[in-house]
């Protein structure tokens, strides 16, 4: 969870931005039932954000099952979320559309995007 | 925790603030931007009651005592012939701090017995501000001294700063510091402009209220935007829309790009120059 990147230039707001990149880090398994969480003070030094946002951030996450913890004795990874597979589902078909519009935008044919998927998935473009 | 009402002051007659009514709430990080001879120093000062108004007033909450209110002005000139031994001392004894915690001075390497005026401008800012944070702060206000600060120790002063204000709760106000470590932190904005706050938003408002566009250099924007600043070139032209709406997405058939904050700011500041020249 240390690679959280935050866009500065997007206008969604930084504690979303910061609420998705954890919620990433555990759908994807990088972080794991029970892991702790930095305290709030060290991870606004990490991420550079103030506080009082990295306490809402957790507080949000608290909220959807995510992590729990309190404020003051520390907050760790919990898999109480019942729905994680269907996140991780839906997470991964967003990220999935982002990458379609980008190289449909550039102006890939759909063919073009098959065939080079085709390509990516069987590891053969190292030539 | 401070509520400013009908604010007003005069430097040589002419008017620097006119009539300024805010609030700022305790444990909030404030960013004031705006165009130099804006006001945003004299505001400050007043804060810091260095300054007396013409009228009007400043008035914090009741049990803040001056002893816990730091200032970092935008020129450092104090305790210039003082080795820094005996500025902490006196710092000590002026302000009845229980204890100065000397890491930052031994993690920058600095001799207790060198003069102040030996230190750089980084430096310099470095030691006032572990002075400032023996005071036990639940107010800093900052002019724009750490654009002047290297990026290195930009770094060391935003990690001690974000320890402080998770230690105390420290209510902030910076002036001018939009520089891209900072931009996340502030979580209220206020730009002033001829002495007035022209703008005083959420952070995260304001990002949805200024968007650009870019376009070809034959291209046109339509009349019914709000432009508040634009940039041509022979390559391309930009307009920074404000206030822009959803449903102008819907409306009109151009691309409106997020911004970040310094280019939001920017193009307020630069809007002034505009009106200013017309």
């Amino acid at each position: 969870m240390f690679r959280m990147n935050i866009d500065t230039a997007s206008s969604v707001p930084v504690y979303k931005q910061a609420i998705q990149a954890i919620k990433v880090e555990i759908l994807a398994g990088r972080l794991k039932d029970g892991d702790p969480l930095p305290p709030i003070r060290e991870l606004a030094k990490i991420i550079r954000l103030h506080p009082n946002t990295v306490a809402k951030v957790y507080t949000a996450l608290q909220e959807e099952g995510f992590i729990a913890g309190k404020m003051g004795s520390g907050h760790w990874v919990t898999f109480k979320n019942k729905k994680l597979d269907s996140l991780k589902k839906a997470l991964i078909e967003d990220e999935f559309r982002n990458f379609i519009d980008r190289v449909l935008a550039v102006g890939a044919s759909k063919a073009e995007i098959k065939e080079l998927m085709e390509k990516y998935l069987n590891g053969d473009h190292h030539d | 925790m401070i509520e400013v009402t009908d604010l007003s002051f005069k430097f040589n007659k002419k008017p620097v603030l006119e009539n300024i009514n805010v609030r700022f709430g305790e444990g909030e990080f404030i960013l004031i931007a705006g165009n130099n001879g804006a006001g945003k120093s004299t505001f400050l000062r007043c804060l810091t009651g260095v300054l007396t108004p013409l009228s009007g007033s400043v008035h914090y909450q009741e049990g803040l005592s001056k002893q816990r209110i730091g200032f970092i002005p935008d020129r450092l000139g104090f305790f210039e012939n003082f080795t820094l031994k005996k500025a902490i001392d006196f710092h000590t004894r002026v302000f009845h701090t229980d204890g100065f915690d000397d890491s930052l001075l031994k993690e920058l390497e600095l001799d207790l017995n060198s003069q102040v005026k030996t230190l750089s401008v980084g430096e310099r800012t470095l030691f006032l501000f572990s002075l400032i944070i023996a005071q036990k702060p639940r107010l800093l206000l900052m002019d724009e001294i750490l654009h002047a600060v290297d990026a290195y120790l930009r770094d060391v002063f935003l990690d001690r700063l974000l320890d402080m204000i998770a230690q105390y709760n420290t209510t902030v106000i910076a002036v001018n510091h939009t520089f891209s470590e900072i931009e996340k932190i502030p979580e209220r904005v206020l730009v002033m402009e001829n002495g007035r706050f022209i703008i005083d938003e959420k952070t995260d408002a304001l990002r949805e209220k200024v968007k650009k566009i870019e376009l070809e250099p034959n291209g046109t924007v339509p009349d019914e935007l709000p432009v508040l600043f634009k940039k041509e070139t022979p390559y391309i032209k930009e307009y920074y829309v404000y206030p822009f709406e959803e449903r102008m997405k819907a409306a009109f058939d151009v691309k409106f790009r997020d911004l970040n904050l310094a280019d939001i700011l920017k193009s307020f500041i630069g809007g002034y120059y505009v009106k200013k020249r017309v």
